[in-house]
């Protein structure tokens, strides 16, 4: 007997797809209940906890909001070029790229210049910055051939060493005692909530959201992206420029990362600084795959994934090992990815042939 | 519908139970940048916390905290669940904090000097950590037979370059011939970096191994090797025995205590507060047995000198590692030159990493 892993030959249902997910979630807190019991803290009021820290007072909710932003935004980004059966693995630094070029630009900038233009120039240094940092890696892939999982993968590390380079030396700031923090970058360029509450973030990932909608229901781009990557041939023989989808696609998604770099930048830090992201470009894959590059799931799973993060640290408040929180997060995540996998797939017995 | 009913039920009694009622006793939140495992900078925090705790003040901590925006996500949390003092136990957190603190005026905020993002209700704290260095370099001078002494740096920031040179001068005060090497881990917590940093070392002819690290890994690698070891931070001969010769310790309890009352009592004061050998915030750990009387006598001499402000080591003619004069005769250092060191002191082997 051996066990194999197919894929089912229909995609499910959405109702169906939903159903599997809260079983795996249901089997996630199972497993979490049965790991804090035996760890002698009691299952209810440590969900309790993590509740209240992720969704459980309005302030708890704009944290959680802001910290689904640069997920969603990545997130959205490599679930676009999947469409061209392209995987970026490469947001985070495709991300600190465009934080980068958004700092430089903030950097730079005279100090009387207004406030909405500041804020689009920063912003959209983002944006190019992390297209840039996509296209070292997709100018190879469109014209060689090379792999872009490998591509992107490692040019996260070597943009990780830029900025400390650049936050440790050239763009140290001298009123920080050698710490590592660029100066702050004009006032100007620091992107304010919107009505007062909500990070000024939040919109662009609701546009990006719908954008990929847009682009998923009725572009020629979008329906080339899908083409091409579904089938090449086919693509080329219809006279699809496969290098034009391969470069404007992993550059769309590098760009979307450095949006979110730079909205960081100019909504929540104000300056470039080493730990800027705790890991959002590689959660953005996770959170991609998890919605199973869906627009709206993207929206409503990097905002629970978010609020996980956040009320990891809420558990901590509450006396819960931070190790524990760890642990639960990674529960939670295994079951349901094993059971979004499952919906898509499906397990089979096969019997060994006579031999 | 009854399970609407019974959910917002639920919710109204969550509401009520929350701690957002005022004419409560004071409550400390703590946040440190490290696990509660690292037996140096996070652990002896931790030690003053479970201070608090014993002298009836409800605390609560969250480790292992980036010192990145989720600091601030953090303090907004602690705040939310009635904790009005918050010790943000890194440099790193300081811009985060300064946003949080105006926007909570009520409540107070204690971080790490030297300020550079200030607000009415922060103070900073610190301690002249270099006294104990020069103490602990007088036992290292003393007690090296090969002359060679090394040093596990982590970052290289004016305290910890301080550090070196105060410890530096220690051993030069009691043998001239020694020489100090410095290896950079740029890293405050990385315990395998740190371990080979000082395995490097003591396979290069150091038998003395000093460090300014998070964890007593550098000292683990000394010691397996054969080595002499001394410890920062905390006192770490119970985990290297006799063979840890002594270190420096910082000692938050009572100082905390004193931040505590000052919150209650009205006596805030914002700004920087440097402790040092006088208030015990700087201690020396447990000299060992294979130190020499004589030697344990010198040091304690010293050290009451330095705290009783009669013995400045910081005197001049003091020279760098490239022969250049950079404390006069007859002139010395104050606190805002230590807070700017960028030079390493002559008899030191290595340089300040540089831009």
């Amino acid at each position: 007997m051996r066990v194999r892993l197919e894929p089912r030959l229909t995609d499910p249902s959405l109702p169906a797809y939903a159903l599997r997910v809260a079983l795996g979630i249901g089997l996630a807190l199972a497993l979490s209940a049965g790991l804090l019991a035996l760890s002698d803290h009691p299952p209810a009021s440590v969900l309790d906890s993590l509740l209240r820290g992720a969704f459980g007072s309005w302030t708890a909710v704009q944290s959680t909001l802001t910290k689904a932003v640069p997920i969603g935004l990545c997130a959205v980004g490599i679930a676009l070029a999947s469409r061209a059966n392209l995987t970026n693995i490469g947001a985070e630094g495709q991300f600190f790229f465009g934080a980068f070029a958004a700092t430089g630009v903030g950097l730079s900038l005279p100090e009387e210049t207004s406030h909405p233009v500041a804020v689009a120039l920063v912003l959209g240094a983002g944006v190019f910055g992390g297209a840039a940092w996509a296209a070292l890696a997709a100018i190879p892939r469109a014209l060689l051939g090379m792999s872009e999982i490998l591509t992107t993968l490692m040019l996260n590390y070597i943009c990780l060493l830029w900025i400390n380079f650049l936050v440790r030396g050239p763009w140290a700031d001298p009123l920080t005692f050698s710490f590592p923090y660029s100066p702050p970058i004009l006032d100007a360029g620091q992107l304010g909530p919107v009505s007062g509450a909500i990070q000024g973030g939040f919109p662009f990932l609701l546009i990006a959201i719908a954008l990929l909608a847009v682009i998923d229901a009725g572009t020629r781009w979008g329906y080339e992206l899908r083409v091409a990557g579904d089938a090449p041939e086919a693509a080329r023989y219809g006279g699809i420029n496969a290098a034009w989808i391969v470069i404007s696609g992993l550059c769309a998604s590098g760009a979307l990362a450095g949006l979110a770099g730079a909205i960081e930048i100019s909504a929540t830090t104000g300056r470039l600084q080493t730990g800027l992201s705790p890991g959002y470009g590689f959660m953005g894959v996770l959170v991609a795959w998890l919605a199973g590059g869906r627009p709206l799931p993207i929206l409503l799973v990097s905002i629970l994934y978010a609020g996980l993060l956040n009320g990891g640290f809420s558990l901590q408040i509450a006396h819960i090992p931070g190790a524990i929180s760890t642990i639960l997060q990674a529960t939670i995540l295994v079951c349901i990815l094993g059971a979004g996998s499952l919906a898509r797939y499906r397990i089979r017995l096969v019997r060994n042939a006579a031999a | 519908m009854r399970v609407e009913i019974s959910v917002a039920a639920l919710l109204s009694l969550v509401a009520f139970l929350s701690p957002a009622h005022a004419e409560e006793p004071l409550k400390a939140g703590f946040i440190y940048v490290g696990p509660r495992a690292d037996a140096g900078w996070t652990a002896r925090h931790d030690e003053a916390r479970r201070c608090l705790e014993a002298a009836g003040i409800k605390t609560t901590f969250v480790e292992s905290v980036p010192e990145g925006p989720d600091a601030a996500r953090i303090e907004q949390d602690l705040l939310g669940q009635g904790y009005k003092a918050i010790f943000a136990t890194a440099f790193g957190y300081q811009p985060f904090t300064q946003k949080v603190a105006k926007q909570n005026p009520d409540a107070h905020f204690f971080g790490i000097a030297p300020t550079i993002a200030p607000a009415a209700n922060i103070q900073n704290v610190y301690g002249k950590l270099w006294d104990g260095r020069y103490l602990n370099g007088i036992v290292a001078g003393r007690m090296t037979k090969t002359n060679k002494i090394g040093f596990v740096a982590a970052q290289p920031i004016p305290p910890v370059v301080a550090g070196i040179n105060a410890f530096t001068l220690g051993v030069h005060s009691v043998n001239p011939k020694a020489t100090v090497s410095v290896v950079w881990t740029l890293s405050w917590f990385d315990p395998p970096a740190e371990k080979q940093a000082a395995v490097a070392l003591v396979e290069a002819g150091n038998d003395v191994i000093a460090q300014h690290q998070d964890t007593a890994s550098a000292l683990q690698g000394a010691i397996e090797k054969g080595a002499f070891a001394i410890g920062s931070e905390s006192d770490m001969s119970g985990i290297g025995g006799d063979k840890v010769l002594t270190g420096t310790v910082w000692n938050w309890c009572e100082l905390d205590k004193r931040l505590i009352k000052s919150v209650q009592d009205k006596t805030f004061k914002a700004g920087d507060y440097y402790g040092g050998l006088n208030d015990g915030v700087v201690g020396l750990a447990k000299i060992s047995p294979m130190v020499p009387a004589d030697v344990a006598k010198l040091v304690e001499e010293k050290r009451a000198a330095i705290a009783a402000g009669t013995f400045d080591y910081w005197k001049g003619p003091l020279k760098d590692n490239k022969g250049n004069v950079v404390v006069p005769d007859g002139k010395t250092l104050d606190l805002s030159d230590i807070q700017k060191m960028r030079w390493l002191s002559e008899g030191v082997s290595g340089a300040v990493p540089q831009k």
